[in-house]
């Protein structure tokens, strides 16, 4: 009986330990699935969604005439489920032909030990379609997209590029990035543990918003017709590089700009940095005579000379320690004022600026602009340099008058040139002209009118002298065949970035047309020609491209023809 | 000689009616004292499992979900027909048949090694499209050996030679299969052994020895790396939790996740995404209670819990109401055998028992394991409805 007794207590104890530990095992179960669920909740939440970012369509980049300079194509990328592949040899035979790649490799990829593969990334829309008719189960297509400039070098270093995100990263691409880019979207999609996703159970939480075009105010023949021509000139200058530009004067709509040498556009990210540099918004330079209409507008302005005052050319003038000659021989030694600049004479300049003194010289580098940024739409414009106003020397004032130890950039210069041609007020250069919204709603650049700077007698009267430069000056080379127009050279000695001037020149022509009511200004710059005047390597180049954009515009050639090529007198 | 337990399990049989109730007990067929809610909850189990089985198992054969729930219908045929067989015969004629059972599955032990190696061990049998896993069957047999000693040893339990016998009948099975290697029925083996061991009163001295010495030999195993990396990295899992995201604690955090995020009702059969995704290991066999967690929630797990304690429960009333001490012992051996795979298996999906290889009886996939429980059901039924018998 006691035998019995202990077996029943054993027995007792046994099913005691089995309550127990099932009592355990319920409170741990309370303890998952109750008080810690929702922490355990959470993290089956977050391993098993993922978010991911849907692409919206990044807007194009117009021409002036709807011509598309930028565009992201659709591109699609063939992914596979492997497992739902039935003869994979089949669907690797097929597709090998569609997607140009060896069968072996497709079934290879086809035979993965994973949930999804991508086959081949960015196919053109055209494979996709065919590779969607074959209606393979468990192969795919994903829509991507691919930033593509159909114009290749054109406008290259205004565009700028887009990253492999699809971010801008230079240039216009860059500046507009917030309207070319639209909004991300958001979608949630499962993935299992080795975080592939799933196909077909994605769930897109956020719309993205597609990006605006932008039309710009590039007008793409004269943008080609201004690069072929820097070409030209450059390489028969035998010049290092060269730099051009054409804006309206009137509303400040950049027509075309470009560096020579150019690049392929699609390449961006892998071209030399410096080649990819806009030079025209971003590099300053000392401009030499050119900037003698500066000097000559505020002289006319503020009536210290009139376009026929005579002055007395000296061999020579000896300001402090530094003594300033003509580079080149004038015809007489009493020019008037307009032949002081039509054969760019430094001392005639110098004197006029004498007379004129410091402060207003000052007055009038301040009111066009110079020294600071002129706030065109494009990153990282230079604002040149001007001497601070209190550290003015004996020699500042002659030497800024001839346009040295002062840098602009070509973009700076073209303002000025704008002041004279459209009768004295400044310009706000710009690109953009219009963004196109997702919905077809067309928002205009809004253009403010500028600051009088001149009178516009002063702006016709210093017209009538550019004229004659271009006429019977330095610049007969810039005449055109039917248009009149008015201009300056410039041939600068180039700053040495270790301080003074070294052999090396920077030979320029700005100018405007038509004379008589002016439409453009068009500033070329070319980098140490071998013919180091500006008259006789920038201005053929300037002709060239003005006349052809005049007439791209239909612009109503000059009736009275004052300096056409066949009136000019030359040297 | 009812017992106390037995007095509270048993049918009443009040003294004015005892004559007749004999009478009833003695005439008829043995079937007529069948646990038919025995027979009802070992259906209502099986039937819980192929359903979670289908759930965990719908994913991972896109073109053929059915195609491990098929494989356990086939499975569940042979086990009735297996369970047919046990329920055919007495019992008590198994005692002479014991010897010869032992011998056959230690053979296949042997066989078992000639075999080529699947999934780093060497555990099946296969015959054209069956395959056979002589250590699940090596359970009951063990069960058997250790009911046919006990109950014809007539020596005191406490003695000595009363605990060694036992030990040496099973260390054959337990040294084979720990080289299998099958660390997980190992261990069952030797719950089974100490658990008959204590009920038939074993000293305690020699009981708590051979655990002491199971334990100082396995803490051995660890230190002279006589075990595979993977067994000692999921056995020692649950010790560090949260500590490791890749191999066995990765394997452990994500069946905690999956119970945990199925909350109160779970998140509905073939609905959970821990299992669905393939988030959880071994989700139709070692695994397949993080499932139930997930898609049914905790009261669905409380549910199959209760299945589990109303099944001991019929084990041991079967125990008590046994006609003899070998019925009484083998009805224990396999209330042991159940009960530690049950506790084992649920508690190493939620952190609280070490991972290793034991599967959930009647849940987890797996052919022989299953056939081994219907058969130890056809003992239990056996042994029940033979309790007024003659032999």
């Amino acid at each position: 009986m006691s035998k019995e007794k202990g077996r029943d207590a054993r027995m007792n104890l046994a099913a005691l330990a089995i309550f127990v530990a099932t009592s355990i095992i319920s409170y741990r179960l309370v303890h998952l699935q109750i008080f810690k669920a929702d922490r355990y909740s959470a993290l089956a939440q977050e391993q098993r969604l993922q978010m991911t970012d849907l692409n919206p369509r990044r807007g194009c980049i117009l021409d002036r005439d709807g011509e598309v300079l930028a565009i992201s194509q659709e591109a699609y990328s063939i992914y596979a489920v492997p497992y739902l592949v039935e003869d994979k040899a089949a669907a690797a035979a097929e597709l090998s032909l569609l997607l140009e790649m060896p069968r072996q490799d497709i079934e290879e990829k086809l035979g993965a030990q994973a949930g999804f593969v991508y086959l081949r990334r960015k196919v053109s829309p055209d494979v996709a379609e065919e590779v969607e008719a074959l209606r393979i189960p468990g192969i795919g297509l994903e829509k991507e997209s691919k930033r593509h400039y159909p114009q290749e070098d054109l406008a290259c270093q205004i565009l700028g590029y887009v990253g492999t995100d699809n971010v801008g990263l230079a240039g216009l691409e860059l500046q507009y990035e917030e309207l070319l880019s639209g909004q991300r979207g958001e979608a949630e999609l499962e993935v299992d543990p080795r975080g592939d996703p799933i196909p077909g159970v994605t769930r897109i939480t956020k719309q993205p918003v597609d990006g605006s075009d932008i039309q710009v105010t590039i007008d793409s023949e004269i943008q080609f017709k201004l690069q072929e021509q820097l070409a030209a000139s450059v390489q028969s200058s035998g010049a290092k590089s060269g730099t051009g530009l054409i804006m309206d004067c009137r509303s400040g709509e950049i027509l075309a700009m470009a560096t020579y040498p150019f690049f392929d556009v699609n390449d961006f990210p892998t071209v030399d940095p410096a080649l990819t540099r806009n030079r025209a918004v971003t590099d300053a330079f000392e401009p030499g005579s050119v900037l003698k209409v500066l000097t000559a507008m505020a002289a006319l302005q503020e009536q210290v000379v009139f376009p026929e005052t005579v002055i007395n050319i000296p061999p020579a003038l000896k300001i402090g320690e530094y003594e300033f000659k003509d580079d080149h021989p004038m015809p007489r030694s009493d020019l008037t004022f307009t032949e002081v600049i039509a054969h760019s004479s430094n001392l005639g300049t110098i004197k006029t600026a004498m007379a004129l003194g410091k402060d207003l010289m000052q007055e009038y580098i301040n009111r066009c602009g110079l020294g600071r940024a002129t706030g065109v739409d494009f990153p990282g414009e230079a604002a040149g340099v001007v001497p601070e106003e209190g550290k003015w020397t004996a020699t500042t004032l002659p030497t800024v008058a001839i346009g040295q130890g002062i840098s602009v950039t070509p973009l700076q210069l073209a303002v000025v040139m704008s002041v004279v041609a459209n009768g004295g007020f400044l310009v706000q250069p710009h690109f953009l002209q219009r963004v196109i919204h997702p919905d077809r709603s067309v928002e205009e650049k809004a253009i403010e009118p500028g600051r009088q700077v001149i009178s516009p007698n002063t702006a016709a009267s210093l017209r009538y002298v550019l004229g004659e430069v271009v006429r019977m000056g330095t610049g007969t080379r810039a005449a055109m065949a039917l248009y009149n127009c008015g201009g300056k050279t410039g041939t600068a000695l180039k700053a040495d970035p270790r301080g003074g001037y070294r052999e090396a020149h920077i030979a320029s022509f700005a100018g405007f047309a038509p004379a008589e009511n002016p439409r453009l200004v068009a500033v070329i710059t070319l980098d140490e020609p071998l013919e180091v005047y500006g008259g006789l390597a920038a201005a053929p180049c300037f002709s060239r491209v003005m006349e052809f954009a005049l007439q791209h515009l239909e612009i109503t050639p000059s009736m009275d023809k004052k300096n056409t090529r066949d009136r000019v007198v030359p040297q | 000689m009812p017992t106390r337990l037995g007095r509270v399990l048993a049918p009443k049989v009040t003294e004015r009616r005892r004559s007749d109730e004999m009478a009833r007990r003695l005439s008829g067929l043995p079937v007529r004292h069948a646990d038919w809610s025995l027979l009802a909850i070992t259906f209502f189990l099986i039937a819980f499992g192929m359903l979670v089985q289908y759930s965990a198992t719908r994913a991972d054969h896109p073109q053929n979900p059915t195609y491990y729930v098929v494989r356990t219908a086939v499975n569940l045929l042979l086990g009735l027909m297996v369970m047919g067989a046990v329920l055919s015969f007495d019992y008590r004629r198994l005692k002479v048949a014991t010897p010869f059972i032992y011998g056959f599955f230690l053979l296949a032990l042997l066989v078992v090694f000639l075999t080529e190696e699947a999934m780093g061990a060497q555990r099946w049998i296969t015959l054209g499209p069956l395959s056979f896993q002589p250590s699940e069957y090596c359970k009951l047999v063990l069960i058997l050996a250790l009911a046919n000693y006990f109950s014809d040893n007539k020596a005191d339990p406490a003695s000595f030679r009363s605990f060694l016998i036992p030990v040496l009948w099973a260390f054959p099975f337990l040294f084979f299969i720990f080289l299998q290697p099958d660390l997980g029925t190992t261990l069952v083996l030797t719950a089974i052994l100490l658990g008959m061991l204590y009920l038939v009163g074993c000293r305690m001295r020699y009981w708590l020895s051979f655990l002491g010495l199971g334990i100082l030999g396995f803490s051995l195993g660890f230190v002279f790396h006589l075990f595979h990396d993977y067994q000692v990295e999921r056995f020692t899992a649950f010790l560090k939790q949260g500590e490791s995201i890749q191999g066995a604690g990765y394997q452990l955090m994500q069946s905690k996740i999956a119970i945990g995020s199925g909350q109160l009702v779970g998140k509905g059969l073939l609905k959970g995404t821990q299992t669905n995704l393939k988030f959880i290991p071994a989700h139709h066999t070692d695994f397949v209670f993080s499932v139930v967690g997930e898609e049914l929630g905790l009261l669905g797990a409380m549910v199959l819990i209760g299945a589990f304690c109303y099944l001991l429960w019929r084990g041991m009333r079967i125990a008590n109401n046994a006609r003899d001490f070998y019925g009484t012992m083998i009805a224990l051996g396999i209330v042991t055998m159940l009960a530690f795979q049950i506790i084992v298996n649920i508690g190493m999906t939620m952190g609280i028992m070490p991972i290793t290889g034991i599967p959930l009886p009647f849940i987890s996939y797996g052919g022989s394991s299953l056939i081994v429980n219907l058969a130890a059901v056809g003992l239990l039924t056996n042994i029940h409805m033979r309790r007024f018998s003659q032999i």
